[in-house]
């Protein structure tokens, strides 16, 4: 046996993968060659070590921490379904108004936020990131050949979910706002929800909320998770939206003698970053 | 160890105290690659808890076909190595460059650490494809086909990094208990 092979078999060895032929050769090997018998050794020490390593445990409770995020999936679920059943009984809209909704003031305040959401947003994407990612090739490692998939980035955006969906469901709820004109037949109150627009690529959705004279932008995955959301602005601006490519959005407000340009960048992360691009009169 | 069959397929038909009782059965050891794979309590803090929140939102699509605890270790190593490539380190160091530095002015600081220390810090600096192989070995005692099926790479693929791996820690472990000894 060539050391170079016996290296593999101690390796092996350590892995419990040898039979016992294979291991009586390594034996009969080491007891000939000292350089491997030392090898051999060092290896099994360094195995022993690997094999002990400290237990680690986290300091609190992980499920514990996560609760609320998960709750918070549950209900933006929950609403996703309801709006699918919302919208299967009413007519199609015209594309690209996809969340203009508007709705009895009766209604629950969650299925009101449901509104809130693009359609299909109940399904939860193909499981990608179970299927692809891990291919690794020896000369490019591993880091090439991940990839991070919509539905992971929508995870990462759960802390946001839940810090603003209380807020944005108490804006959505404005019975007094009753000034739209296509107000659908049969509604005693509404609740706005203007334009939507997806991304070329349909992975994300930009959506202007409207509520009490105030008017919002927020951004959410196919998924239903909120990757964005901007500040609020007076609900006489008017404004108009502009995906630049599949994560960039711009959008323009014009005030009454002010225009401002925004552009939002979606991450690889999936995190969000917005700037002013440019902003001409006062605010 | 698998998770209970029944409690995975309970979880897996909507049963919501299910689906936690089994995040609280996996929790550990989520936790336990996350900080082999990062080297640190918060960020290990931070990833095991996307996993679990994916492992949450993603139960319907795990097949009993796969072991469980594959499908999730596939799951948390997966967000490590992401969030390892955001982190934009320098994930594969130089043998040369590290034994120097371990020789010189390194060494008083690792002085303070003991063996387990050293070995957990040597684990770190390895390149994370390795790393993520060593992990499921030892922490998870995974074999061969166990780890190229959650990281859905050949098997020689995972002997030659293991081995590799195994090689630079066994040198590395080598130095230090030389340096011990000097020191």
């Amino acid at each position: 046996m060539r050391c170079e092979e016996v290296r593999d078999w101690m390796q092996r060895d350590l892995d419990s993968d040898l039979n016992d032929i294979e291991r009586q050769a390594l034996t009969n090997h080491l007891t000939r060659c000292k350089e491997c018998a030392a090898l051999h050794h060092q290896l099994q020490k360094l195995s022993a070590h690997l094999e002990q390593l400290p237990d680690v445990l986290p300091s609190y409770s992980l499920v514990d921490a996560v609760l609320p995020k998960l709750q918070e999936i549950d209900r933006q679920r929950e609403q996703n379904r309801q709006q699918h059943e919302e919208e299967k009984g009413t007519p199609r809209r015209p594309p690209g108004w996809r969340g203009r909704t508007f709705l009895g003031g009766a209604v629950a305040a969650g299925l009101l936020f449901a509104l809130f959401m693009a359609n299909n947003l109940f399904q939860q994407g193909s499981d990608q990131s179970m299927d692809q990612n891990m291919s690794m090739e020896e000369s490019a490692g591993l880091a090439e050949s991940t990839t991070l998939t919509e539905s992971e980035i929508a995870l990462d955006v759960a802390d946001q979910s839940v810090s603003s969906n209380d807020e944005e469901v108490n804006m959505m709820i404005a019975p007094d706002q009753g000034k739209e004109s296509n107000r659908e037949a049969g509604d005693t109150a509404e609740i706005m929800i203007g334009t939507s627009k997806p991304s070329p690529d349909g992975e994300y959705i930009a959506e202007i909320a409207s509520a009490e004279a105030k008017m919002k932008l927020s951004i959410r995955s196919v998924q239903g998770e909120l990757i964005f959301i901007s500040r609020e602005w007076p609900g006489d601006y008017q404004y108009d939206l502009e995906w630049k490519d599949n994560r960039t959005l711009t959008y323009r407000l014009h005030g009454k003698d002010s225009t401002q340009l925004w552009e939002v960048t979606i991450a690889s992360d999936g995190s969000s970053r917005e700037q002013l691009v440019m902003k001409t009169g006062n605010e | 160890m698998d998770a209970d069959k029944e409690l995975i397929r309970a979880a897996q038909s909507g049963d919501r105290d299910a689906l936690i009782q089994l995040l609280r059965e996996i929790e550990q050891s989520v936790y336990k690659t996350a900080y082999y794979m990062l080297g640190n309590e918060q960020d290990a803090m931070d990833a095991s808890q996307e996993a679990l929140i994916r492992i949450y939102t993603k139960i319907d699509t795990y097949q009993e076909k796969a072991k469980f605890s594959t499908w999730i270790q596939r799951i948390v190593t997966n967000i490590c190595i992401d969030r390892i490539r955001r982190k934009k380190e320098t994930l594969s160091i130089d043998d040369h460059a590290w034994m120097l530095e371990s020789d010189d002015h390194v060494e008083r600081e690792v002085e303070q650490y003991d063996l387990a220390d050293h070995v957990r810090r040597a684990i770190e600096k390895l390149p994370h494809n390795q790393r993520v192989i060593v992990s499921l070995r030892y922490l998870h005692d995974m074999s061969y086909q166990e780890i190229s099926e959650a990281l859905d790479i050949p098997l020689n693929t995972v002997k030659s990094y293991l081995f590799r791996a195994r090689m630079k820690l066994q040198e590395w472990l080598h130095e230090y208990e030389k340096g011990g000894v000097q020191g």
